[in-house]
């Protein structure tokens, strides 16, 4: 909606207009806990350049929102949620959401649709527009934002242009410096018995997918204990070295084995969801018609190399390839 | 003067086109990627790392010393900076290992095999699923798992593939001086790349024709080098063209083993077997790239029988791989289907089946018919090679002795060379009658969406007519985006721009789907 016009820049199109003018373009999109604006544009002049920003920048100043834009990128909604409708990618995904505790956030619908934006609103008797206005107000505040900028100019030159276009941005004063995320990190556990509308730990839900897949995937919540926890994982990345093991495809690993024994074609290990309170490390295996009938066999040879890894010391050479290969 | 900026974090500079190198292998020798994704990159870091470690953050391992203090060195690391940090990388590797236990996984299993069995429906998806509790006993199983040295697992070897640092030399450094201190003026942009030249030229009837073109832009211990040995009769009907897919498979799940540590060390390879021969790629680090080369070659060409399928079991198993994967043709996106159609249209038969006739094929081949496949498709050709990088033109040449030999194939007469793909012209129509039209329903009935394609095709090679194509292009696009995107609000799925002559644009409208390509032969 942000690209729908602004105060300063009223024109609908006007944005995306001037992009194209200059060789460039632009998006944006929504992950669990932030939304990224982008573009890019040619960087041979310092005034296009100088322009694009200041465009861009309104959009975090002053964006019109009118009613009439507002209803119609609800089609956009739409539509984009009807194309995924078919896709096993944000079918599983929504399954895994489903398993987390249904108060936490990260089990919520993850795009979104015309019933959830318009219907739901007016159900409960809210305005959509003033709804997304108040949005806006609360969360795009300048404390809560980043900006990024890669471009030839001289540092001098662009601190100047960044100056004029962004320093407007207001700060949510009923809010200063309180990160959207504190509302519910640490406070709502992310998973727990009984929390979520499909069950998680100590039950198995078989999926039928869209395509003709066959996988098992094993899924384990890592909930930070501490915040120097949560740093240790940023930093350490422990993860790394275990989904380099788990995942590894070379003579004597998890995958050799059960490719020997006709039960996989294939074998991942990697985080999946990151949250500001937990992440998902994952292991998944896709099945030969032998495997889908050995599920058990194929978990348990998964939790022998788990039982090596803690029980038998990793070699240091391996630590150090990882440190060198990443 | 920037306290005004109030940002959570300060924005984060980076004057430079080129995306500046660090550290470890992995990324000390990455290729500068484009200013865009990796400014939302660095957005988004910011909001999570460090400020020092914007860059290196998600990238790095080990990135503080056992005293806390953040590492922001740029010098390249083969180990870790203490015994007490590698120490502290094994503890919160075991106490991250404490939290994988059975009790608290969480267990999915997919597969078509639940439908009729799956009564409950996710809501917003409405996909099937069903849910039953772990037995005690097959949790029994897993907490008492056999130990990983009953089934022959263990850890990884070291890898060999790492290059040594000796062989990380770069043959032509970009000088200072040649780097740019301004972005490209446009006229500097338009002004053509200079291309490979030709190195070696055997004639029509000869055995090699290879260009090279040794890199002085990019300043990578990397080289990348392309084999094609053109010949006929790989893929002169469905069945042979489900052998190929199928060799594919097969030499690719067999060379897997050895090949992984090359791939974890940026050396890898590539086998296509194309409607015009078999193609081989190969890239990475210089260090060990002719050895591996020579190696994977050798395996394809002449130890062929190692890479295919030990027992019809094993080849049953690659069948069923391949047709899971023609099968999901049918619950592909409308607009992939709108794409596929055209591209019937306009490609001779010899170069591309169709899925039914793909279908029909895999169910009639047998590792009999595959080994056969196999053992001719090297036999005989006509070769062409593009070496680029980090090589000057005396090695070039000798990689392609040493692959020459490797693959040791006949040479086969200019008249049996397969021709060059030409798109075929779409059929012409009178002014006033409407274009050619393909309807076809959707596969998958449960998706709701609709999609169009509009294709445009020029018949003229000239450059000339090529602009125009593009200025053509330009102008629907902008149309296209300023009425649908902007007044109806649609969303663009992508835009594609697949060769120099082929361009598609792809719009979803609601539930419809438009597509519109131009081609230009």
């Amino acid at each position: 909606m942000l690209f729908l016009g602004t105060k300063k820049y009223p024109e609908e199109a006007s944005f995306e207009k001037y992009l194209s003018s200059n060789g460039g373009a632009s998006n944006a999109f929504t992950d669990s806990e932030n939304t990224v604006y982008y573009f890019d544009i040619t960087a041979d002049n310092d005034k296009i350049l100088g322009e694009g920003l200041d465009r861009f920048g309104s959009f975090f100043t002053g964006p019109l929102f009118t009613e009439s834009s507002t209803m119609r990128e609800l089609n956009a909604i739409e539509s984009e949620n009807a194309k995924n409708l078919q896709s096993d990618v944000f079918r599983l995904y929504q399954i895994e959401k489903s398993r987390s505790n249904s108060l936490h956030p990260y089990s919520k619908f993850y795009t979104g649709n015309k019933a959830t934006l318009l219907d739901e609103t007016k159900k409960k008797n809210l305005d959509l527009r003033s709804e997304l206005i108040k949005f806006w107000g609360t969360y795009y505040s300048a404390d809560q934002m980043a900006l990024a900028i890669v471009a030839p100019q001289s540092i001098s030159l662009l601190k100047e242009i960044v100056t004029s276009a962004f320093a407007q941005i207001p700060t949510n004063q009923e809010r200063p410096g309180i990160k959207p995320e504190q509302a519910w990190a640490g406070k709502i556990l992310p998973f727990g018995p009984g929390t979520s509308v499909i069950p998680a730990q100590t039950q198995i839900v078989e999926v039928v997918p869209v395509a003709d897949l066959r996988q098992v995937i094993l899924t384990w919540p890592i909930v930070f204990d501490s915040v120097e926890d949560r740093e240790s994982q940023y930093l350490d990345k422990p993860a790394v070295y275990l989904s380099h093991l788990l995942g590894h495809e070379g003579p004597e690993s998890l995958l050799s084995y059960l490719k020997k024994q006709g039960l996989v074609n294939g074998l991942g290990a990697s985080i999946d969801a990151e949250l500001s309170d937990f992440y998902t490390f994952q292991v998944s295996a896709s099945l030969t018609m032998k495997g889908l009938d050995n599920i058990d066999v194929i978990v348990e040879a998964i939790y022998s190399y788990i039982n090596m890894l803690k029980e038998n010391p990793t070699p240091r050479y391996v630590y150090e390839e990882v440190l060198q290969l990443r | 003067m920037f306290k005004l900026l109030s940002f959570h974090m300060w924005p984060i500079f980076l004057p430079r086109i080129r995306i500046p190198r660090h550290s470890e292998l992995g990324w000390r020798f990455t290729t500068p990627g484009a200013p865009g994704p990796h400014a939302q990159s660095l957005a988004q870091n910011l909001l999570k790392y460090p400020e020092s470690l914007v860059i290196a953050g998600p990238r790095r391992m080990a990135l503080r010393t056992s005293d806390n203090v953040f590492i922001n060195s740029e010098k390249p690391r083969t180990n870790f900076a203490s015994n007490a940090q590698f120490d502290d990388t094994v503890k919160s590797t075991s106490q991250l290992l404490t939290k994988l236990t059975v009790g608290n996984c969480i267990v999915t299993v997919v597969s078509k095999s639940f439908d009729g069995k799956a009564k409950k429906q996710e809501k917003w998806y409405g996909t099937k699923y069903n849910v039953r509790p772990l037995s005690p006993r097959t949790a029994n199983q897993w907490l008492n798992c056999k130990s990983a040295s009953n089934y022959g697992i263990d850890y990884p070897r070291p890898n060999l593939f790492i290059p040594e640092e000796k062989g990380l030399i770069v043959k032509k450094p970009v000088r200072e001086s040649d780097k740019r201190k301004r972005p490209p003026t446009l006229e500097e942009r338009l002004k053509p790349i200079t291309p490979p030249k030709l190195i070696r030229d055997d004639g029509d009837n000869g055995r090699w024709t290879v260009y090279f073109k040794q890199d002085d832009t990019f300043g990578q211990p990397k080289s990348l080098a392309i084999f094609q040995i053109l010949t006929k009769d790989t893929f002169s009907s469905p069945i042979k063209a489900v052998l190929a897919a199928l060799y594919q498979v097969s030499a690719n799940d067999r060379l897997q083993e050895y090949a992984y540590d090359a791939s974890l060390a940026d050396l890898s390879y590539d086998i296509q077997v194309l409607p015009r021969g078999v193609r081989l790629t190969f890239g990475g680090y210089n260090d060990k790239l002719l050895d591996f080369a020579t190696y994977i070659s050798k395996k394809l060409s002449k130890d062929v029988t190692t890479l295919l399928p030990d027992s019809n079991e094993e080849f049953e198993r690659y069948r069923d791989e391949l047709r899971r994967a023609y099968a999901g043709f049918d619950v592909q996106q409308p607009y992939s289907h709108a794409i596929y159609y055209t591209n019937l249209l306009l490609q001779p038969k010899a170069f591309q089946y169709t899925n039914a006739e793909l279908r029909d094929a895999i169910e009639k081949v047998n590792l009999n018919d595959l080994a056969d496949y196999v053992k001719k498709i090297w036999d005989s050709g006509k070769a062409e090679a593009l070496l680029q990088g980090n090589l000057d033109q005396k090695e070039a040449l000798q990689f392609v002795e040493v692959i020459d030999t490797t693959l040791a194939f006949e040479t086969m007469p200019a008249k049996d060379v397969p021709g060059r793909l030409k798109p075929l012209p779409i059929p012409m129509t009178s002014s006033d009658s409407a274009p050619i039209r393909i309807s076809t329903a959707e596969a998958n009935p449960s998706n709701t969406n609709t999609a169009v394609q509009v294709t445009f095709q020029c018949l003229d090679p000239s450059e000339k007519a090529h602009v125009v194509v593009e200025v053509l292009n330009y102008i629907v696009t902008e149309r296209f985006y300023e009425d649908l995107r902007t007044k109806q609000q649609v969303r663009i799925v992508f835009i594609e721009i697949a060769n120099l002559f082929r361009i598609v644009l792809l719009i979803t409208i609601f539930t419809i789907v438009l597509l519109i390509t131009i081609f230009f032969l």
